[in-house]
């Protein structure tokens, strides 16, 4: 093998590798691995093949060398989460809030109680913006079609047709929150961090 | 007896040493500043490190537990070098260990001794 693309695939597993670490280290100790490797090939004086292959294998294997920083960014992890004061403000979390006003919300006050539920969806960092993007989308697509279906009949002058329709169509408003609850549950694993949490 | 005391610490070198590296790291530094691929070296010759590109995430543990801190100098041949220097928190760290390995050593030794003695 090309000497050359063996340092390449080995910076590129160990980068891989590195995924779980923060992205400012994970490139730094990627940095600082390549350095290791240039270092060591000056020191040798060749980069021919067997020459890089001493070096990857005294350095050991990306899985190895993250396996060692790992460890230490759990010890840090640890210390952190017992921290006093690090304790939620809220009796209830961000996301039960949100999805309290999403379910019981929608139907005690359709319309305002889905987007104060979106609202305060907002500021969760347990949600990913997709994921809350993805929720106010439902919401709005659910909660418009009634109107939506109402259009034609409306330009048709059929004004009967859409009190009597309108009694049916209607229901999706609250739904709408319902079921974007339901997808901000499904699509996390908040189910387990909200049972926990009250 | 004997096989099942064998079976159970095979070998205790590796497990031993990735606990005793941090500390051997910071008596390096004690007397004089180096860069990591210098103290890869030095461990390496010794047998203290097998797997060279761990010694990385352990200099990155002693600058985030405020043991050692470095300085970016220019290198005569190629790129900046991060340099380490031991911090008043490192050295204290390292003196509490001096005195635990003296006691942990000779109580092995006076152990292994013992069996030595046994043994003829």
């Amino acid at each position: 093998m090309d000497p050359e693309a063996a340092i390449r695939d080995y910076l590129a597993a160990l980068d891989a590798a590195a995924a779980p670490l923060d992205l400012e280290r994970r490139a730094e100790l990627v940095a600082e691995i390549r350095e290791h490797i240039d270092l060591a090939l000056g020191e040798a004086g060749r980069r021919d093949e067997s020459t890089v292959r001493d070096v990857l294998e005294r350095l050991g294997s990306p899985g190895e060398i993250v396996a060692a920083e790992t460890g230490t960014m759990d010890a840090v992890g640890a210390e952190w989460s017992g921290r006093p004061g690090e304790v939620p403000r809220h009796a209830l979390s961000v996301e039960t809030r949100a999805l309290l006003w999403l379910t019981v919300g929608a139907v005690v006050l359709p319309f305002v109680g889905p987007v104060i539920g979106l609202w305060t969806a907002t500021a969760s960092d347990r949600w990913t913006v997709t994921q809350k993007r993805t929720a106010v989308l439902i919401f709005a697509v659910l909660a418009v079609m009634p109107f939506v279906l109402l259009v034609p009949a409306a330009i048709a002058g059929e004004f009967m047709w859409i009190i009597g329709s309108g009694g049916f169509a209607l229901p999706l408003v609250p739904l709408a929150g319902i079921v974007a609850a339901a997808y901000l549950v499904a699509s996390s694993s908040l189910v387990l961090t909200v049972s926990r949490k009250t | 007896m004997r096989r099942m005391v064998l079976g159970t610490a095979r070998n205790p070198i590796p497990e031993l040493s990735r606990g005793v590296v941090e500390h051997c790291v910071l008596a390096l530094l004690r007397e004089d500043e180096s860069y990591a691929f210098e103290l890869v070296r030095v461990l390496g010759s010794r047998g203290l490190v097998t797997s060279e590109g761990t010694i990385y995430p352990l200099l990155a543990r002693l600058r985030r537990d405020g043991l050692v801190s470095t300085t970016w100098r220019e290198s005569v041949t190629g790129p900046p070098r991060r340099y380490y220097q031991i911090t008043s928190a490192g050295r204290a760290v390292l003196d509490g260990f001096l005195g635990d390995w003296t006691d942990f050593r000779d109580a092995v030794d006076a152990i292994l001794a013992g069996a030595a003695e046994r043994e003829e």
